[in-house]
């Protein structure tokens, strides 16, 4: 019969110092896969805030997925094709109707297009910055290349993501702007009106233009 | 009893260890899907090789229109000379955004069905399909 008053529960006798050690042991075993356990999980996890105005590595996946989504959906409903060509038939503006300098395009404004109404509703309304801008062929052989701005609402972060999509012209699409009468993008651009110019004039195809969405 | 305690220390100490690293697997998991870049870089090559895709097929259907007449087909000549122009056009602009060597070329003439290849190629991608348009009067 003992009396265990003491802590640790252990009888002194011939035995009682190894379960001491022991018990020493198998407590210093368990606090190091505890601190093992912790620091695994560390190395695994973010702990710091991502920085303002980027996009952060788990949203930027689903983010192209979506402005890929959305330039596909303005594709099939004919909104890119109209955007590319929403110029007025006026060698003074310079750039797209109703936009703010050719440098810019519309700026922060909203395009009143559909592709502008797509890019505000999806993206800008959530507090999310757009730039969007036009890559056409100038000549073919050797390539060479002109841009013109469609939206544009500052310099991107390092995260941001870009998705484009090409659409293709013929001689006889007309200018969608409101004061392009009945201007085809082929007559504008002979009139200097359009910038973007008639690549394959023996035929009806008259460009292929690369539209880029970057967001962030 | 007493010689079960330390067990018990050690008993405790692992079941806390291993559900930390549990925790830590399931707060891991959203970093993992993003870090296996291939999947991601192979999905956006995917959307690029269709989404070129699309704006062929909608053009090869116009350039079937408009190279044919009101009441006549287009000559597999003429269709051939649009179609080749065309491919240049679409090959210059995939070769700049997307790195890509696109091919486009009239394959079958069938009466009044045209059937295209299309192909869109990258180091990581080889993506092949026909696209079939067909003639009709307007």
């Amino acid at each position: 019969m003992s009396r265990s008053g003491v802590t640790g529960g252990g009888s002194r006798g011939p035995h009682g110092e190894d379960r001491a050690q022991a018990y020493t042991l198998e407590g210093v075993l368990g606090a190091l896969l505890i601190v093992i356990a912790l620091l695994a999980s560390m190395q695994v996890v973010v702990l710091t805030p991502a920085t303002a105005g980027t996009v952060g590595d788990s949203v930027r996946a689903p983010l192209n997925g979506e402005v890929r989504s959305l330039l596909a959906a303005a594709a099939t409903n004919g909104s890119l094709s109209r955007s590319v060509r929403y110029w007025n038939d006026s060698r003074v503006e310079r750039t797209f109707a109703g936009g703010v300098t050719p440098t810019v395009g519309y700026g922060s404004r909203t395009p009143p297009t559909g592709l502008g109404r797509l890019l505000r509703d999806h993206f800008t309304s959530r507090g999310y910055h757009v730039n969007v801008f036009l890559t056409f062929i100038v000549t073919r052989s050797p390539p060479t290349w002109g841009r013109i701005t469609f939206v544009y609402q500052g310099r991107p972060s390092d995260s941001a993501v870009a998705a484009s999509r090409p659409v293709t012209l013929f001689d006889d699409d007309p200018l969608t702007g409101p004061r392009s009468a009945n201007a085809t993008v082929a007559s504008a651009n002979r009139s200097g009106a359009y910038p973007i110019p008639d690549v394959a004039p023996n035929g009806s195809l008259y460009n292929t233009v690369d539209v880029r969405v970057v967001v962030w | 009893m007493s010689a079960n305690r330390g067990q018990l220390v050690l008993a405790g100490s692992v079941a806390i260890a291993v559900a930390i690293l549990a925790v830590g697997v399931v707060l891991n998991a959203g970093t993992y899907a993003g870090a296996v870049a291939g999947n991601d870089h192979t999905v956006e090559t995917v959307g690029s090789a269709r989404a070129y895709e699309r704006t062929a097929n909608a053009g090869l259907e116009r350039l079937v229109t408009e190279t044919g007449d009101d009441d006549a087909p287009p000559t597999e000549a003429a269709l051939r000379r649009n179609v080749s122009t065309f491919h240049e056009q679409l090959a210059l602009s995939a070769a700049r955004s997307a790195g890509a060597t696109l091919g486009l070329r009239l394959d079958v003439v069938d009466g009044n069905r045209y059937v295209f290849v299309y192909t869109f190629d990258t180091p990581d991608l080889r993506y092949r399909t026909t696209v079939t348009v067909e003639w009709g009067p307007p």
